[in-house]
């Protein structure tokens, strides 16, 4: 990878209002190691931090609770697809999985973002 | 500060050197028309989760994926997305591993099926380019010497250097000390010694030395859209002469 030009510039961490971050969004991951992932919101833990699951490294028996500063909303799923969500004990991971694929496939989302890598 | 490696750290670097190379190879067979650089990224992921390595860029100041996919007019840190391959393209692929603590970086461009004669040229003469300057990686030269065998070359098949991105030196860093530009004057700038580790990148343009940087703060492309190629590797210079940490051969 070539250094130098603009890429030297620290770059921006967007931020979100609360509101429309909730269980059914789907968000990419700005910040953290995870940084570029792509992640379905299952639950709003408190006014900073829900829990997020790809399905594949995070499922839903132990989901990645982040902080919504590091998130970036992207869209959410169709109303009929939210209704799985009632009970998020009960959405399965391959579920997820297909959601997010769909999702990707639909709005041309950067590289890795998509599950199923690696 | 140009930090110099001992043998042992050079060994660590090698193995990081080989799992990059495993990683381009398993990219480069995958590499036809109608695949999509999303699909590459997975395959050098898996390559590189499988031989025990870490993907360099993920996450790196933010980069979202595994490798850097540049196509046709995109010269370097293309993200790979959707997009799919078509016949005539040419795509660089550019991949970094981080393995025992040392990082090694490496990169190729390859024909997607059969490409245009100025795209074969630009990609053999870039190729080459590198191979002028790793030439150059010997113990008493000076860095100018590598940035000049380049930029000559290149010069001399009437293609253009990239002046805004540089090679490095890496190791523990991706990013160390010094910088690696490919053009430059001989007999200035740092007196190679043995134990420097080089990232030495030529990027060549076919029509101007001009480029710009999109909007996703990462992808730079030539400004007038002419073909791009690219091609790295990570070079030690030793009192036996330099070595090419991220060589095919075991």
């Amino acid at each position: 990878m070539a250094t130098g030009g603009e890429q030297a510039q620290e770059m921006e961490v967007p931020t979100l209002v609360l509101e429309v971050l909730s269980p059914g969004s789907i968000v990419q991951s700005v910040a953290g190691r995870d940084s570029g992932n792509l992640y379905l919101v299952i639950a709003q833990l408190d006014d900073r931090f829900v829990l997020i699951v790809d399905g594949q490294t995070r499922r839903v028996a132990n989901p990645k609770k982040k902080n919504i500063k590091h998130l970036k909303l992207l869209g959410s799923l169709e109303k009929e697809q939210c209704s799985v969500l009632s009970d998020p004990k009960k959405i399965a991971d391959a579920a997820i999985r297909q959601f997010l694929q769909a999702f990707c496939e639909k709005k041309e989302v950067d590289a890795s973002a998509c599950p199923n890598r690696m | 500060m140009i930090t110099l490696k001992s043998d042992q750290e050079l060994k660590l670097m090698r193995e990081a050197g080989k799992i990059v190379m495993r990683a381009l190879l398993e990219v480069k067979e995958r590499v036809r028309p109608g695949i999509s650089t999303v699909e590459l990224d997975r395959v050098a992921a898996k390559c590189i989760r499988k031989s025990g390595g870490i993907a360099a860029f993920k996450g790196y100041r933010g980069f979202p994926a595994t490798i850097c996919a540049s196509i046709n007019e995109q010269v370097v840190h293309g993200i790979p997305s959707v997009r799919r391959l078509s016949e005539g393209d040419i795509i660089s692929v550019d991949v970094g591993v981080l393995k025992g603590g040392y990082y090694a970086d490496a990169a190729m461009t390859f024909p997607v099926g059969k490409v245009s004669e100025t795209a074969r040229l630009l990609m053999e003469v870039t190729r080459i380019a590198l191979e002028k300057g790793i030439e150059q990686a010997q113990e008493g030269n000076y860095l100018g010497d590598i940035s000049h065998a380049i930029q000559t070359y290149v010069e001399k098949h009437g293609f253009f250097v990239v002046r805004e991105y540089v090679g490095h030196g890496i190791g523990k860093q991706m990013h160390e000390e010094p910088q690696v530009p490919n053009f430059g004057t001989p007999k200035t700038g740092p007196v190679l010694r043995p134990g420097m580790t080089l990232a030495i990148e030529p990027m060549v343009n076919a029509g101007t030395s001009d480029v710009e940087l999109l909007g996703d703060g990462w992808t730079v492309v030539t400004k007038d859209g002419s073909l791009s190629a690219h091609f790295e590797h990570t070079v030690a210079i030793t009192d036996e002469g330099p070595i090419v940490l991220t060589a095919c051969s075991e």
